[in-house]
């Protein structure tokens, strides 16, 4: 067993006690005497860091866990501390809160002290100002929080190790020791600083905030301990692996994955490849870890060298699902439109799934899904849901409408309307009463220009303002449907849309015919400009509708594509639509085109999907493709690579690929309804998978699992 | 001039070097009984209905040259640097005169077009089937490579025999011989793939 492998046994192990940091937080606020909210919050947020005896694991040579934070507290003492609490409600998702790129490389740069000087200098600035002083001081009490619990780890190896026999224990002392009075000296130092910040914010209650470029933050440490010979690339890789598997922690002991972005590659301003030998050191890190949390984005840039992108397939190939591609071209692009500044612009990374985040220079991200499929509904139905229990805007009777273009003009202001009702609820959930602040005065410590401006990171502080995601729920269905109109309707004159209203209202039950008409409609992804056309309308015109919105304090309501599993929730809710899909199937997924519809391989989707303009989804888009094991063996996986190649000089923006696995084909064999996508590829023959007989599908399974 | 085409099928990954376009032709001369294209035997127009889905495909329709090579140019992005189209079928050359058109050789012989395309320096691989019960013995294939070998080839992939047509031949209401033969073995496989190993740069196709 390889240490990280008996790291995550020793993960996996089970816990006593009960989940519950409020306990530590809950002390810091009864004892604490400051004047402020902030300053109360403060003290509470340095218990919380400080006070829990930290956990070395027997394999651990990065410190840093979650397991003090189960506890001995009764039941009693945790609903008590609960209460405590609760006088210091924290932001939520669509407050704020989470969902965050540190400013790790200024963290690097300056160390414990430096910051600590910059809040000195802070204060000495806004002296005349109670409120900056107020909240500078309670960035100052966090940060010594961080200090205490970098310190208390370092005793907790001393006290283990009085001798200094055990060179394990020894090289975590010596590296929080040294981080408390210095910045880190060492690739890793620097680690171990970022991995505690990172775990500070877990304490914290925090969930996917990102790593951010670590290639590049890490890279000048990492060069020099190289250099000098003081590190070698193996160790560098397992002191990664140390952090990655950690990530899991959370899904072993608390249950659920956190999803931690962690960005690498990419390219400068002057278009060149800043892939290093740590970009491919963390590639391979996240590869042995095999565990879901860590989330690797790979920034795929022209300029980015073969055998990198060669890498990144080579590691998908394993069923691992990632890392996930992103056109740097088009992201740079999109980010471009918001005015940051290009230095800014070429240091994005991601937070979250996908969406595209200024590194440590604006406050958390929120998002929120705009089921655009839904319009139809009440564009069908005078204003009303086809089942009566939500109403939107009127546009009239259906049946009265003569043309395409009339038809397109009813469903744009249907959808307009619905992008100011949508705004109206973002304003209402993402707005605190006035005064009600909520500070984070650590997180402020990792956003500039929070320190120098002497502001909280949601109050003014970030160099940036907030921004929002609209992810738009359903462009295929939506392409798909309005495709079929203009067929079947008003090309063929098959139908009318009285007859299709009727359908429609009826769920197609009895109207099986009518179905048929609708589905034989051009589909999307299969390179038919006809349909095709419809999708970059989508873009163009929901990112127009969008722009006209800010922010309330005056970002960008950027657009997104991108679905997770929230297509199939939302389809739920939505009646049949005109694309001939059933009321409560799942809507198209992300940007994908609609599930099972695209039936002529992966260049036509990628025709198909590269119309639209990326550079108008700012947040980002998610193109899901699955291939065969095969696919990645040497040879093949070269034309995977030409493939991608292809879609992104056409300006595709983002790649998930998955390969399909034994246990994908066995999956597919049980439930085939949701694997009509998957195609088996030999020389001189493809077909559905599902579509094969059982005996065939053996034989492929067979095949693969020799593969 | 028109072509009798199946079907074309893009992102052939499994018929050449690099991405290509593949236009299966219908019609064709021979009459192998484990044939997985067998939409590609009759020359007259078919329609393959499956039972599972209810789904209907025509295979059959005349194209132009030009109309053809419009299809394959569409992905022309994807071809660089060594992909492009595949002719396939069918049998793409059953006509001797326009055979002889193209490649100026006689239908008959054809080990000597083996021999005419080495001689002209074109890259042959041979593509071999491996089809249980037929050819899947060591000796077999040791005939394959004695007789390729005094061609001049020195490429060969082994296609293993599988099943996957087996759906459309019900799909057209035809009898399949092969419909319960297994296909070979990674083992064995392997074990052919040996035989042909000394003189021939040999791969499996996966």
């Amino acid at each position: 067993m390889t240490v990280t492998q008996r790291l995550r046994a020793e993960i996996e192990a089970p816990i006593a006690g009960r989940f519950a940091p409020q306990v530590y937080r809950a002390d810091g606020l009864r004892n604490t005497t400051a004047a402020t909210d902030v300053g109360r919050r403060a003290d509470g947020i340095r218990a919380l860091f400080a006070t829990p005896a930290p956990h070395l694991y027997e394999n651990d040579w990065i410190a840093g866990s979650i397991r003090p934070l189960w506890t001995a507290a009764g039941k009693d003492q945790t609903k008590n501390a609960s209460d405590v609490v609760a006088a210091y409600p924290e932001r939520g998702f669509l407050t704020n809160a989470d969902h965050f790129s540190p400013d790790y490389r200024t963290a690097l740069s300056l160390g414990v002290p430096g910051l600590s000087r910059g809040i000195d200098h802070a204060l000495a600035a806004h002296a005349d100002k109670p409120e900056k002083v107020a909240t500078l001081r309670a960035m100052q009490v966090t940060l010594a929080g961080l200090r205490d619990r970098l310190t208390a780890h370092a005793d907790a190896c001393v006290a283990q190790n009085p001798a200094g026999t055990d060179a394990r224990l020894a090289f975590i002392a010596d590296n929080c020791r040294a981080l408390a009075d210095h910045p880190p000296r060492t690739f890793a130092q620097a680690l171990q600083l970022v991995w505690m910040i990172h775990t500070c914010f877990v304490y914290e209650g925090r969930y996917a905030m990102a790593l951010g470029r670590m290639d590049q933050y890490l890279y000048p440490l990492y060069e020099n301990d190289i250099r000098s010979g003081t590190l070698t690339p193996a160790f560098a890789q397992q002191l990664l692996e140390n952090v990655f598997i950690k990530i899991y922690e959370r899904r072993a002991l608390l249950g659920g994955d956190d999803v931690v972005n962690i960005a690498i590659g990419g390219m400068n301003r002057h278009g060149e490849s800043e892939v290093n030998a740590l970009s491919d050191l963390i590639l391979d890190a996240v590869s042995a870890c095999r565990v879901p949390g860590p989330n690797l984005s790979a920034r795929i840039a022209p300029s980015t060298p073969d055998n990198f992108l060669n890498a990144c397939l080579t590691v998908i190939g394993t069923g691992l699902g990632y890392p996930a591609l992103m056109n740097d071209t088009v992201n740079i692009a999109a980010l471009r439109r918001y005015g940051y500044a290009e230095e800014d612009i070429y240091d994005y990374s991601m937070v979250g799934c996908i969406e595209n985040f200024i590194t440590g220079k604006q406050p958390p991200w929120s998002d929120g899904r705009f089921d655009t499929p839904r319009y139809f509904e009440y564009l069908f139905n005078n204003g009303a849901s086809f089942d009566g229990s939500t109403r939107g805007l009127d546009t009239g009777p259906v049946q009265d409408i003569p043309t395409m273009a009339a038809f397109m003009d009813c469903f744009e202001q249907q959808l307009l309307h619905g992008v100011a009702e949508y705004m109206r609820d973002f304003h209402q959930k993402n707005t605190l009463p006035e005064g009600d602040l909520r500070p984070s005065p650590f997180l402020s410590l990792f956003c500039g220009d929070c320190i120098a401006r002497g502001l909280d990171i949601n109050d003014g502080g970030s160099v940036y303002p907030s921004v929002h995601g609209a992810a738009l729920m359903g462009v295929g269905t939506v392409a798909d449907a309005l495709a079929a109109v203009e067929r079947v309707v008003f090309a063929d004159k098959a139908l009318t849309l009285c007859e299709l209203k009727e359908a429609l209202l009826l769920n197609f039950e009895g109207k099986e015919d009518v179905r048929q008409m609708l589905l034989h409609a051009p589909k999307y992804g299969n390179n038919d400009p006809f349909v095709d056309k419809y999708a970059v309308w989508f873009v163009d015109f929901l990112s127009d509708a969008f722009d006209q919105h800010k922010t309330p304090d005056g970002g960008g309501i950027y657009v997104a594509m991108a679905a997770n599993t929230s297509n199939i929730y939302a389809g739920q809710r939505i009646g049949a639509t005109p694309d001939g899909r059933k009321a409560g199937q799942p809507l198209s997924d992300a940007a994908s085109p609609s599930y099972g519809r695209d039936v002529n391989g992966p260049t036509a989707v990628i025709h198909s999907v590269t119309r639209p303009d990326y550079t108008r989804v700012a947040c980002g888009t998610v193109i899901n493709q699955k291939f065969s094991p095969s696919m990645f063996e040497d040879e093949k996986r070269a034309k995977l690579l030409r493939l991608i190649r292809v879609y992104f000089d056409k300006g595709g923006q983002e790649l998930q690929i998955n390969a399909t696995l034994p246990e994908t084909l066995r999956d597919a064999m049980a439930r085939p309804d949701m694997h009509r996508d998957l195609v088996v590829r030999v020389s001189g023959f493809s077909a559905f998978f599902v579509t094969l007989d059982k005996a065939v599908q053996e034989d492929i399974l067979q095949r693969t699992q020799q593969g | 001039m028109t072509l009798n085409v199946s079907h074309i099928q893009y992102f052939s990954v499994g018929d050449g070097p690099g991405i290509r376009t593949t236009v299966f032709l219908k019609g064709c001369n021979l009459r192998c009984p484990w044939c997985h294209n067998p939409e590609t035997l009759a020359e007259a127009p078919q329609t393959l209905c499956y039972a599972q889905t209810g789904m209907c495909v025509s295979s059959g329709r005349q194209m132009t040259a030009e109309d053809v090579v419009d299809a394959v140019l569409a992905d022309l992005a994807f071809y660089a640097p060594d992909g492009g189209v595949t002719v396939s079928g069918g049998e793409p050359m059953p006509d001797a005169a326009a055979y002889r058109e193209v490649i100026g050789g006689d239908l008959d012989l054809v080990l000597s077009n083996i021999n005419r395309l080495v001689a002209s320096g074109a890259h042959v691989r041979a593509r071999v089937p491996i089809i249980p019960g037929f050819n899947d013995r060591a000796d077999a294939c040791q005939q394959m490579a004695d007789l390729l070998a005094s061609c001049g080839v020195r490429a060969v992939d082994l296609l293993p025999f599988h099943r996957l047509g087996s759906g459309k031949y019900r799909a057209l209401n035809l009898p399949y011989a092969y419909e319960t033969v297994c296909p070979p073995s990674g083992e064995a496989m392997r074990a052919l793939a040996a035989v042909f190993a000394p003189r021939f740069a040999a791969r499996i196709e996966t």
